[in-house]
């Protein structure tokens, strides 16, 4: 049985004047998942999700949403996306931001988007330059969601929310996600808000794919490893070592793929999402670091 | 997309809907004033001297000169204010994210825009402008001659012209530099330049009118003491035309040049064409009748440097929107 593939990138790379945002890029998120894109700022996340929407036109490669390359005539029908800055026109009544979906789009559902605003709790004849970050926040996603996307890509949804609106703006989407069994990409540098929440993880860090994959798998391929620091060097085969960190006497070794290790003084357990994101973007930190000392 | 266009632009349209209400309103007004004056005064003629003329001048010049400084300067605000923002305040608040990743492209959102907050605003203006060349009939007394500036910039076709470039360069200045300021500021700046190289070459858009206005006989200077005035034919040149040179000629047809002490010296210089033959005045005009002719031109050239700007436009925009 061959999975539907909601998006996919080939060595998908983009350069703007001050040089490469991604390069070499590949990937694939099968339909109904809930991915997490994480990754430093500055890892081309943005970008990537500008390319979905046909924003901007790849400089290499190629990117599809359900099997079709981004077009000039609009934002692929099933992709729905949400800027991180959330725009609405500022003077807009809410009422009018809905219109202004349903003019935008052949395919809106205005039920929909209504019952949307109603729930957020959001006044529909309230401007919206007089709105809380939260509301506001709703009301995109309302905008977005009114499109009936079967992709939604959210980048950095959380960002200027405080706790309370997190929970609520996340507590629709996922009752939403639950509803329509659409695909999300979400983007986020706060992984705690991701963990139990997103079942695929795309890691983008330097312009390129760290790590991409089915969450469990992931994590089941990795071991976290805990022993003397002296002992560390050589104890692992070359290539498994994702990354290695010692803090005085202790070593933290992350290893994707190797046998347990069965050593005296040395302690195995399988990462938390938190643990194996950040060794992958701490690697791709020090590669980075590694790199332009040497060029420099 | 054309109600959200409408929705965005709609304050600013109804705006510069008010202010050429108000503005014909206030031309109307006069006009009305002005022929009921000159009904009293004047036994309803356009033109009578005497103290009556004398006191529809003052009455008139403030109203006037105010008239042409206000015509002067809408085409530029009202393009600049429409234009502007059109594209650069959609950019600064990132709205255009908003708009371009729905179903609408970028060349519909970026025509649709422009045809929705642009061409009321350039049809209104024309309206404007007509409204002015009706308004102003019965001060072309004081008015001076339609053909020349600041007449001709101040009513006509040409009103809707300017504007449709000032709101042009508002509206690519936007595209290309994603600020509102900067858009108008711009526009401002181009409407002038505009405005000023075009109108120098305005006597160039057709072949001038010739006429023999004089014939100084030889050993003569027309203007000097003790003369007796040289033989005009200036009636040969009706009063509205745009008078633009006297050229010279021997008596062979050849373009001599004339000093000025040539012509108002005592006595006849040593150097002066006329000490050889009589010399032959041909003037050199545009008769009245081109007004409509001259704006129609001119109100070409502003159209096809609007049809550039915004062509300038859309190419950034194909190339790049994020």
């Amino acid at each position: 049985m061959s999975t539907t593939i909601a998006l996919a990138a080939a060595e998908l790379g983009k350069r703007y004047k001050r040089g490469w945002a991604l390069r070499g890029c590949g990937f694939e998120l099968p339909a109904g998942r809930v991915a997490a894109l994480v990754g430093p700022n500055g890892a081309g996340k943005s970008t990537l999700m500008a390319l979905a929407t046909g924003l901007l036109t790849p400089t290499t490669g190629t990117i599809r949403i359900f099997g079709d390359q981004p077009v000039r005539s609009g934002t692929h029908p099933k992709l729905g996306f949400l800027a991180q800055d959330k725009p609405l026109f500022r003077r807009f009544t809410v009422a009018e931001t809905l219109h202004a979906g349903r003019a935008l789009n052949p395919t809106w559902d205005q039920a929909y988007a209504e019952r949307l605003i109603a729930e957020a709790g959001v006044p529909t004849q309230a401007r919206i330059n007089t709105l809380s970050g939260g509301q506001r926040t709703r009301v995109a996603l309302a905008v977005a969601l009114g499109r009936r996307p079967e992709l939604l890509m959210l980048d950095e949804p959380l960002a200027d929310l405080d706790p309370v609106a997190r929970d609520e703006v996340m507590q629709t989407l996922m009752a939403e996600v639950a509803e329509t069994g659409m695909t999300v990409l979400l983007s986020s540098h706060v992984l705690a808000e991701l963990d139990g929440v997103c079942d695929h993880l795309l890691v983008l860090a330097g312009g390129g794919v760290r790590l991409s994959g089915d969450v469990d798998d992931l994590l089941a391929e990795h071991q976290l490893l805990i022993g003397p620091s002296e002992d560390s060097a050589g104890l692992f085969p070359t290539g498994s070592v994702v990354e290695s960190r010692s803090t005085g006497r202790q070593a933290t070794v992350l290893v994707r793929g190797a046998a347990p290790v069965d050593r005296p003084g040395w302690v195995a357990h399988e990462p938390t999402l938190e643990e194996l994101v950040k060794a992958y973007l701490r690697s791709a930190g020090k590669a980075k670091a590694v790199a332009e000392a040497v060029s420099a | 997309m054309s109600w959200v266009a409408w929705r965005q632009q709609r304050l600013l349209l109804l705006s510069v809907l008010g202010v050429v209400v108000v503005a014909a309103g206030v031309m109307t007004y006069f006009r009305l004033d002005a022929n009921a004056y000159l009904a009293t005064n004047c036994g309803g003629q356009a033109d009578c001297s005497g103290p009556a003329m004398d006191g529809f001048r003052d009455r008139y010049s403030g109203y006037t000169m105010f008239l042409r400084l206000a015509m002067l300067a809408l085409p530029a605000l009202v393009g600049m204010f429409a234009g502007g923002p059109l594209f650069a305040r959609d950019f600064e608040q990132r709205t255009h994210v908003l708009s371009l990743t729905q179903s609408v492209g970028r060349t519909r959102w970026w025509a649709t825009k422009l045809l929705v907050g642009g061409v009321p605003v350039v049809v209104m203006m024309l309206a404007l402008g007509l409204v002015a060349i009706w308004a102003a009939e019965p001060m072309n007394v004081i008015q001076g001659v339609r053909l020349r500036t600041p007449s001709f910039e101040t009513q006509g076709l040409v009103i809707g012209a300017y504007t449709l470039f000032g709101l042009t360069v508002g509206a690519s200045a936007g595209l290309l530099f994603r600020s509102t300021l900067a858009a108008m500021a711009l526009s401002v700046v181009l409407y002038v330049v505009a405005l000023v190289a075009v109108g120098a070459q305005r006597e160039h858009y057709l072949p001038p009118e010739t006429v023999t206005t004089a014939v100084i006989p030889q050993g003569t200077t027309p203007y000097g003491p003790g003369s007796s005035g040289r033989a005009s034919s200036d009636e040969n040149i009706p009063e509205d035309s745009w008078r633009l040179a006297e050229n010279y000629f021997d008596q062979h047809g050849n373009q001599v040049t004339m000093p000025m002490r040539c012509l108002f010296g005592e006595v006849v210089a040593a150097d002066c064409p006329q000490l050889t033959g009589p010399i032959t005045e041909v003037t050199s005009y545009h008769p009245g009748i081109r007004f409509w002719a001259f704006q129609s031109i001119e109100s070409g050239i502003f159209a096809v440097l609007g049809a550039v700007v915004l062509a300038l436009g859309w190419w950034r925009l194909r190339r790049r929107v994020l």
